[in-house]
């Protein structure tokens, strides 16, 4: 039986090695997540996972193959020249590597595992706000049990979403976006808009009367039958 | 020919209960797969979801529909817009009407589907009056004087 571990970085599709954005990331552990896609232990299989860890954000694949070999231990062959992203790989790595291992004892250990690493490498903002704004940081991460950063980062991203809605709304409004584009813009589904416009009593059918008269007779002609 | 529907439309009409009054007025209609994207998000009705591959059929198309994109239109609208010139278009976003209007494109609206539909007996006024107000409740408002219009033509006194 032989269990190696190869961690292989690689920036996905759409992903800079040095530029946030792009994935969703779900706090998942790992090892639930291996022991649930390594059960069936079949050739090629694909598990994908992900982890949170410090300033960066992991999104891992990991195609198992049967071992043709053996890699004694975890290592980072990363193509990248960025030296953080390196020392969080071999983070990772360390991380990983005891949770990983005992996942495939646990289901027979006998692949060789293939770990893809999409990261990102968050950038650093730095934004001047009020006293007051900073206790209300501070006071909700202590309710959220959190840090600052996080809580920050949460409500950065909260007030995104709804400055894009707002914008794709008053874009929608001046019909410089159609109802799609809308959503597309702000994120959200076609009825997710939709419901948004329409409770800010926004119409989606504001076309001219003449042009419902023009519909009609020319829609007379295209019925079935 | 075929009559390609937008994704709104759909939308729309699985809100209200009625998405089958399309094939009941137009028999078998097309998407594309963009418009079909934008509709099944999961959230939709097992009638729609049953539609497609039966009386909805989805077409793939060639061609670059960023430059429809470009001017305000969601990716299936703006596929729409890579269509044969001869087919015909549902679509109701002003937008998008804008653009079927330069392009000379056969289109019509809902709207004036559901009131030919009324004109011709297929439809009767009092299902009309009830997806019309469907529509409306389930976040497709209709313009003051455009809901005027069309309850007249659905008969309401």
């Amino acid at each position: 039986m032989s269990l190696g571990i190869c961690l292989i970085m690689a920036a996905g599709p759409g992903v800079d090695t040095n530029v946030a954005g792009h994935h969703s990331v779900h706090a998942v552990s790992p090892v639930a997540s291996i022991r649930q896609e390594a059960q069936p232990l079949q050739p090629r299989e694909v598990a994908a996972f992900h982890i949170a860890s410090g300033s960066f954000r992991w999104s891992a694949v990991v195609p198992m193959i049967p071992s043709a070999g053996s890699i004694a231990s975890p290592r980072a062959a990363s193509s990248t020249s960025s030296r953080p992203a390196r020392a969080a790989i071999s983070r990772v790595a360390s991380c990983v590597a005891t949770p990983f291992r005992a996942a495939f004892h646990a289901t027979g250990g006998d692949r060789l595992i293939y770990m893809a690493f999409h990261y990102i490498v968050m950038k650093n903002l730095q934004v001047r706000i009020e006293d007051e704004d900073i206790d209300a940081l501070d006071a909700l991460a202590e309710d959220m049990r959190s840090t600052r950063s996080e809580v920050a980062r949460h409500a950065l991203g909260e007030g995104m979403r709804k400055l894009r809605m707002e914008k794709a709304l008053s874009r929608y409004l001046n019909l410089e976006f159609s109802l799609a584009r809308a959503a597309q813009f702000a994120g959200v589904t076609i009825r997710e808009m939709a419901e948004a416009a329409s409770a800010r009593g926004i119409p989606y059918f504001r076309y001219s009367v003449e042009e419902l008269r023009r519909d009609r007779e020319r829609a007379a002609g295209w019925l079935k039958g | 020919m075929r009559v390609w529907v937008d994704a709104s439309v759909l939308i729309g009409l699985d809100l209200a209960g009625e998405v089958r009054v399309l094939k009941e007025l137009l028999g078998r209609v097309s998407v594309t797969p963009e418009v079909t994207r934008e509709v099944r998000t999961g959230r939709e009705s097992q009638a729609l979801r049953s539609a497609f591959g039966d009386w909805i059929e989805i077409v793939r198309l060639r061609g670059d529909r960023r430059r429809w994109e470009a001017l305000g239109l969601g990716p299936g609208e703006a596929s729409l817009f890579l269509t044969p010139r001869r087919d015909r278009l549902v679509l109701d976003d002003a937008p998008a009407r804008t653009v079927a209007e330069a392009e000379g494109r056969d289109y019509v609206g809902l709207l004036g589907l559901l009131i030919a539909g009324v004109d011709r007996k297929v439809l009767a006024p009092a299902r009309a009056r009830s997806l019309l107000r469907r529509l409306v409740e389930s976040g497709f408002r209709v313009s003051a004087d455009l809901q005027g219009e069309v309850l007249r033509d659905f008969g309401e006194p």
